[in-house]
């Protein structure tokens, strides 16, 4: 599967890139905008997938290394004034601490016990986001946030952040850190027994999933020009563990498909409806009860099925 | 010495696995293991590579008291092992299972022509891009083998190297592990065929109910009348 959806991927990542660099030219900023939001969503779903996919483990804590990059940035620019270049750093820098404390906490444990740790150090982030407000904002958050260069500039520059990101997080999961991350997942005492500390693998896995994801934060904080307390809520920690169900997990691009059905449906269905959100819960239940390897996953097998049946085929042709 | 336990004990709630236990092994002399079914000999071999926390005593590895490291810290100091059970990544192919552990020694410069020269020794070159939940369990064995060999271990541990494996198919097995003796490293092996020990062993530890009651050369050992009495039976 994984050699399918390598080719899948190059497919998929040429596609993207003649048609995300024409799109600007040719649309309005209504499409430009959403398809920023879905890079900017489909960088923070591959990074949480390097947990959830590669690692095994579901976190519900990853919208606290989104927003704390977002906030960082957020209070560098408008309340300290610091130069654009020390504001990114700093928000990065909050961000990999974030995973640091976050990993120590949680990686420890694992399954539904990981799971749960996560989601109460989120909700405790939020906790604190709302009532921390002389720096945070409360409930309005940060605004004022200055790109201070062009709606198409800052769309090439996400765009091109975001397949670099890509493109990376790629290359770390085919190279040895990624056999040992997938070794860990079908075995984990056989990777200690190869004289490999399983908790500090994790613990690098997550620090580079929360670089990732924060460097997503950074880019959304620039988006809308602020930094509102949606981003840190828990359930923000949920946007990627939907986009990575509804794709499949266990492939590199599944989770970026997965933010493509994902935001294009809240769009067009809020449309019709407030209530998106029942829709979107119905469509993840049926995709975990009868496609769970998400839409990528079923491709997959659907076509490895027509494959093999062709190979079947064949012998059957040569024994007659 | 170059590995010894001291006063060894495992207890699960009430009961205790490994009773007391203190033994010495030499280096580059292969021991086996024998004992009847729930002796306590895989307990031994959890307690010794860091599966399982002692309920008392020590381990010494090297003179260094390595009771309370964890078993990656083990492992990299020297200490492999094989399970019961075949214990390997199904799911990753021979060549990746191999790598793995390699993977952990710093010092392998050409990674590839080491996995390649590992698998040729254990005769799994022609099968090394299979995935290894779909090679015969005969290979499976060998394989979770040459994983323990690539962290060019100096003490291997091996539970029941030949569990359901055919008598024809034994020979293979047996003279890897004599080769492995033979490149100066120090096996431990848990095994119940008998012919089989003694094809293999230098040395010779019989437990019953969680003690060691009888240790010697395998030569002697057949003559002790409680080995006689509790393990060869009929013999
Ligand atoms: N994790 C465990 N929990 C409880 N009892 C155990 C556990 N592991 C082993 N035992 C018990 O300890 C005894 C020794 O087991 P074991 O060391 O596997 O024996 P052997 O390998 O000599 O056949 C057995 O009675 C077994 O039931
Ligand atoms: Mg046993």
């Amino acid at each position: 599967m994984e050699r399918l959806s390598n080719k899948f991927l190059f497919f998929v990542l040429t596609s993207i890139l003649l048609l995300t660099f024409a799109l600007p030219l040719l649309s309005g900023a209504y499409t430009n905008y959403i398809i920023i939001k879905i890079s900017i969503l489909s960088l923070y779903a591959v990074a949480f997938n390097i947990m959830f996919g590669y690692c095994g483990l579901l976190s519900f804590g990853h919208a606290i290394f989104f927003s704390a990059s977002a906030y960082t940035l957020g209070v560098s620019l408008t309340k300290l004034n610091l130069p654009i270049f020390v504001a990114l750093l700093a928000g990065l820098l909050t961000s990999v601490i974030f995973s640091i404390i976050v990993g120590f906490l949680s990686l420890r444990h694992k399954e539904i016990h990981f799971a749960m740790i996560t989601l109460a150090l989120s909700m405790l982030f939020w906790g604190v986001v709302m009532k921390w407000r002389s720096v945070t904002g409360g409930e309005d958050g940060i605004t004022g946030i200055s790109r201070s260069i062009s709606m198409i500039a800052y769309y090439y520059i996400c765009i091109i952040t975001v397949l670099s990101c890509l493109f990376i997080i790629y290359k770390i999961i085919f190279s040895d850190f990624g056999l040992l991350l997938e070794g860990i997942r079908e075995n984990e005492i056989r990777v200690e027994f190869s004289a490999h500390s399983v908790v500090k693998l994790r613990m690098l896995a997550m620090i580079i999933s929360g670089l990732f994801t924060g460097i997503a934060g950074i880019l959304w904080a620039f988006l809308d020009g602020a930094v509102t307390p949606t981003i840190a809520h828990w359930s923000f920690s949920a946007v990627p563990v939907i986009a990575a169900l509804i794709g499949g997990p266990q492939s590199f691009v599944g989770p970026i498909i997965g933010t493509i059905v994902y935001v294009i449906a809240e769009d067009f269905i809020t449309r019709f409806t407030l209530y998106w959100q029942i829709w979107l819960g119905i469509v993840v239940v049926l995709i975990v009860l009868f496609f769970r390897g998400g839409i990528v996953g079923t491709i997959a097998k659907v076509v490895s099925e027509f494959y093999h049946s062709k190979l079947r085929e064949k012998y059957r042709e040569r024994e007659n | 010495m170059f590995f010894r336990v001291e006063n060894l004990t495992k207890k699960f709630g009430e009961f205790t696995a490994v009773n007391n236990v203190s033994v010495s092994f030499e280096k580059n002399v292969i021991t086996a293991i024998i004992g009847p079914n729930g002796a306590g000999k895989t307990t031994f071999v959890n307690l010794c590579s860091g599966l399982l926390k002692p309920t008392n005593g020590y381990i010494f590895f090297n003179g260094e008291d390595i009771t309370n490291y964890k078993i990656h810290k083990r492992a990299s100091l020297g200490i492999a092992r094989t399970f019961q059970i075949v214990n390997i990544f199904q799911g990753l192919s021979v060549w990746e299972n191999v790598k793995i552990p390699l993977l952990s020694r710093k010092n392998t410069r050409d990674i590839d022509n080491t996995i390649t020269k590992l698998l040729t020794f254990f005769k799994l070159e022609n099968i090394r891009y299979t995935t290894s939940s779909e090679i015969s369990h005969g290979d499976q064995r060998l394989l979770e083998m040459c994983m323990a060999l690539a962290l060019n271990p100096q003490l291997l541990f091996l539970d029941e190297p030949l569990a359901g494996i055919n008598p024809q198919d034994r020979g293979v097995i047996i003279e890897r592990i004599v080769e492995m003796k033979r490149s100066g490293i120090t096996v431990i092996f848990i095994e119940h065929d008998i012919e089989s020990v003694l094809k293999m062993a230098d040395e010779i530890i019989v437990m019953h109910k969680g003690e060691i009651v009888a240790k010697g050369p395998s030569s002697s050992i057949k003559e002790n009348d409680f080995v006689k009495e509790i393990y060869l039976g009929g013999c």
